[in-house]
């Protein structure tokens, strides 16, 4: 009780003052600019993706993470569950997920031609499948030291017929 | 004359010193305050309870002389105690003033205040909703200050009351706490807005007669006033909205005979896609188009039931309640997880749902119980709740392996709440310096979840609140309310064990104990938490046209099942929300005040608060990827010492006796509390300054055919939001525009409701900073115009 009595006036001025601190806070959110892979690249399976990117935060970069993962849902509205069981008949869903930390105090970093391998095969439950043909999704999310998270999707394209 | 009196007063007690004991009838009319007959009201006269009639009447016969203590209540007017001296028999004239400011009145008389209270309630009825309904229920309670609306696109929404929502907002159906998943920010109030017949809000720390959630305020609906004796009576209401071309109705009917009564109502509401005042919505750098300026799949509807019936015994009074509602409503798809075009193609039809949708069930049984006792009264709530909440999303897989379920492949989430709840209050007057009241609470939740996706583990709470309070009435000016409550509660979450997962892992090439411990999404926990909860108010009311209300108290929360144990990816977003087994009980201590001046044609008031809360209990971006798939950064339920303050301020005024305008303001500040100066992040969800003006005008001339119209024009203002946490956006002000008109016709010797009320009429394109679309840019409802019909039988 009592020590309520002298922290409420203390916050009530803290309140105040503190307004001045709000430059200390970082809200502002890195930036990601993708420059390969763009939109509707089609790729094959086995091909390498070169993943070039600049990523930039007005504080410091502390982290990204690139997933890929299959958008086969995007087509059709009412059958999915049963076109996904069509896909598994037709090859293996591909899916990737790396994080890459940055080095500290950078506000600024270009990362050139990094090579992501697509498998030609996918070994499930010891039966070689093909990896599975259609749209998939290239994402990448990148956050700053304060939490602060960015993310960007590109949609790519992954089977035989872009020969 | 002082002397006269006193001539007077000697007079009166000597002729009641000769009386005998003989009995005589005490009758009498209760009235309100407009001089109108007040039926169904209570009117306690020693050991027995009399129920006014249709005018407002009541007679009790076989009083002996000497002198009667009558209690006069009735639902949203104060309570009137008076002692009669009984040596003839005699005729009352009882004029009872309403409990509270109703809100569509310009002014108010002083002593329509209750003094008694020192938290300031506001009280809006059916007419007042009616009027004024702009979209959702919560979107019409806006226009108090210090009261937003969390909206779910056009049709849903939920409150948020001096910047906090979820668990901190206690909504109440005639007292019994309702429960939903009420922590998840895409629900809305799953409470059918036409049986509303009034909504009391209580802005600040409402601990101890409601339970430790209400920290930051709570709404309580009613819904069982009693009706009129020997009379069938009931009402049809239609509605439509442009906005989402709504088409709804309700129907009522009501009826009583001496001792019993019923109500019943049936609801139905239908509506389309919802229009947005733009064509293109930015999300993630993608940008889609808005196929004919109207959202795709965000059309819905929903089928509502209720029935009550009641008994009124001389001292006691019984209902029993059921009520269903069933709600279901589609969301946009284009930004259900990853921004996808191909998902928001115009497929022609603006009134079906596809994936992904959710459906809502509220199904409820109450019994509510009141027993009038000397002085006071004993009141025993028994209710239970079913919550049915699902979620479904065409089933895309989190991982390459996870198989087709058999049995509802595309139900995404499944969250079944039981609720049985048990509460018990007996008020009692002991004499005229204090009011005890003092009660228990009990509450079992039970919650079995289901679908393809994890969130949320299985798990079951219980509940225990016991509270005391005292209304100390000092003197005529001031009063004094003391409160303690004690809580306790226990939760036990299930163990949870993802084998896709654990194969996912796998296949990445983890190794088994890594993949174990990811695959392990919720463990056996059983929590308990204890403390207490205590308030000290007072009121003073130095005047007839000033009161000063101030609080001072301390209110807690216990963490929730959900900020324990959740482990998932909540859809929609790329955050992998994950709970906290460590977290201690919420503490916050609160200070707040509450000025009123009232005179003829003009009020204001003002009220500043604050709260300190040594570990505020928030989702809080950990820095850490998330290692499941499709997810960004690991969102953790974390504590950190935080202040939340602000004011509010209300004028009304009437214009040389013919304008009548409110001017309404807010403004909320608050912080997270570090010696780290690059931690003091505001807190998020906190609305923007805002402010809310309306003139309105209602003096025409009431005519045979058409009578009490209103004419009114509003606008509703809010500034920049700049002040926000990690990963909330910057959501810029805007200025809105409505107008209305309502007014009653007499058709074929009915008195028909006409409302008609626009909205955005402007079509401003406009975010909403608390809303669950803000996060993924899409701009709230454009210009809605709607009518609303009622016709009474």
């Amino acid at each position: 009780m009592k020590k309520l009595f002298y922290i409420i006036p203390v916050l009530a001025l803290l309140s105040f003052v503190s307004c001045s601190d709000e430059d200390d806070i970082d809200t502002t959110k890195p930036a990601i600019s993708i420059i390969s892979p763009a939109d509707e690249d089609g790729f094959e399976p086995g091909d390498e993706i070169s993943f070039s990117c600049m990523f930039s935060d007005d504080t410091e970069l502390a982290s990204y993470k690139i997933e890929i993962h299959s958008n086969f849902d995007g087509h059709d509205h009412e059958h999915t569950a049963v076109m996904k069981q069509a896909f598994e008949e037709e090859g293996h869903e591909w899916s990737y997920s790396k994080t890459y930390t940055f080095e500290t105090g950078q506000t600024v970093v270009n990362v050139e031609d990094l090579k992501i391998q697509i498998p030609a095969t996918i070994t499930h439950e010891g039966v070689e499948e093909e990896v599975a043909e259609g749209d998939y999704h290239f994402g990448v999310h990148v956050a700053d030291v304060a939490g602060n998270e960015t993310s960007v999707f590109v949609a790519i394209e992954i089977g035989h017929h872009h020969l | 004359m002082p002397l006269k009196k006193l001539a007077l007063t000697l007079l009166l007690w000597f002729v009641i010193v000769l009386s005998q004991a003989q009995y005589f009838t005490l009758s009498g009319v209760v009235l309100d305050e407009q001089n109108k007959p007040l039926p169904g009201c209570h009117v306690h006269c020693k050991e027995r309870c009399h129920i006014t009639n249709f005018n407002g009447e009541f007679a009790h016969n076989k009083v002996s002389s000497g002198e009667v203590k009558l209690t006069f209540s009735f639902i949203g007017y104060q309570q009137l105690d008076t002692i009669v001296n009984m040596d003839e028999n005699v005729m009352l004239k009882i004029k009872l003033q309403p409990e509270n400011k109703l809100l569509n009145e310009v002014y108010i008389k002083s002593n329509a205040i209750n003094t008694h209270k020192t938290q300031k309630n506001e009280v809006v009825n059916a007419t007042y909703i009616e009027q004024n309904l702009s979209g959702t229920l919560l979107k019409t309670m806006e226009r108090l200050s210090g009261v937003n609306s969390m909206d779910i696109g056009a049709n849903a929404s939920k409150p948020i009351i001096r910047g906090m929502g979820f668990q901190r907002v206690v909504v109440s159906e005639n007292g019994v706490k309702q429960e939903g998943q009420q922590w998840g920010a895409d629900h809305g109030l799953e409470i059918d807005a036409f049986s509303i017949e009034t909504a009391e809000v209580v802005k600040g720390a409402s601990a101890i007669e409601l339970g430790s959630d209400a920290i930051g305020g709570y709404i309580n609906i009613s819904n069982n006033s009693v009706p009129e004796k020997n009379a069938v009576s009931g009402d049809v209401t239609l509605l439509t909205k442009s906005v989402n071309a709504t088409y709804g109705g309700s129907f009522f009917i009501k009826g009583r005979s001496e001792k019993k009564f019923f109500k019943l109502r049936v609801s139905a509401l239908d509506f389309g896609d919802y229009k947005v005042p733009t064509d293109q919505i930015v999300y993630l750098t993608r940008e889609m188009p808005v196929y004919n300026g109207k959202l795709k799949n965000t059309a819905g509807n929903e089928q509502d039931f209720s029935i009550q019936v009641g008994h009124l015994g001389v001292r006691f009074k019984s209902t029993l309640q059921l009520s269903s509602v069933n709600q279901k409503s589609g969301f946009f798809p284009g930004a259900h997880g990853v921004p996808d075009i191909k998902r928001i193609q115009d497929d022609g039809d603006s009134r079906n749902i596809g994936f992904p949708y959710q459906k809502a069930h509220h199904l409820k049984v109450l019994n509510q119980n009141k027993w009038f006792v000397n002085n006071g009264n004993i009141s025993v709530d028994l209710g239970f709740q079913n919550n049915v909440r699902e979620e479904w999303s065409e089933f895309h897989t989190h991982y390459p392996d996870q198989p087709v379920p058999e049995i509802n492949p595309n139900q995404e989430f499944d969250f079944n709440l039981k609720t049985y709840s048990a509460n018990a209050k007996l008020t009692k007057k002991i004499n005229d310096y204090h009011k005890l009241s003092s009660g228990f609470q009990v509450q079992h939740k039970d919650n079995d979840v289901g679908g393809y996706n994890f969130l949320l583990p299985k798990y079951q709470s219980t509940s225990l609140g016991v509270f005391v309070r005292d209304e100390i009435n000092l003197t005529d000016h001031l009063n004094f309310n003391v409160g303690i409550r004690f809580d306790h509660s226990s939760v036990k979450t299930n163990e949870y064990f993802d084998p896709i997962l654990y194969d996912y892992f796998i296949s990445e090439g983890e190794d088994a104990e890594g993949a174990n411990n990811y695959a392990l999404r919720s463990v056996d926990l059983s929590k308990h938490y204890g403390d207490v909860s205590w308030l000290l108010g007072l009121v003073y009311t130095p005047s007839e046209n000033f009161i000063a209300r101030m609080n001072l108290g301390k209110a807690f929360r216990t963490p929730t099942a959900v900020e324990l144990a959740s482990n998932g990816i909540h859809h929609g977003s790329f955050r992998h929300e994950m709970g906290d087994e460590n977290l201690k009980s919420e503490k916050g201590y609160y200070i707040d005040g509450n000025l009123e001046w009232i005179s003829r044609g003009f009020s204001l008031e003002f009220s500043p608060y604050m709260y300190y809360f040594s570990n505020y209990l928030f989702l809080k971006p950990s820095g850490d990827w998330s290692l499941l798939p499709h997810a960004g950064q690991i969102y953790r339920y974390s504590q950190s010492e935080a202040i939340l303050s602000g004011v509010e301020l209300s004028i009304t005024k009437n214009w040389f006796n013919q304008l009548g305008s409110t001017f309404i303001f807010e403004y909320i500040y608050n912080q997270q509390v570090s010696s780290d100066k690059t931690q003091r992040y505001p807190l998020p969800f906190t609305p923007p300054v805002n402010g809310f003006i309306e003139f309105d005008y209602s003096r025409f001339k009431q005519g045979k055919v058409v009578k009490d119209s209103r004419v009114y024009i509003n606008s509703r203002i809010a500034l920049a939001q700049n002040r926000v946490s990690q990963n909330e956006e910057i959501t810029d002000g805007y200025v809105l525009l409505g107008i209305g008109v309502s007014t009653k016709i007499n058709f074929l010797n009915q008195e028909c409701t006409v409302n008609i009320q626009g909205s955005n009429l402007l079509n401003t394109k406009y975010y909403n900073h608390v809303s669950f679309y803000r996060k993924v840019e899409i701009p709230e409802p454009g210009r809605n115009i709607q009518l609303l019909l009622k016709v009474p039988f």
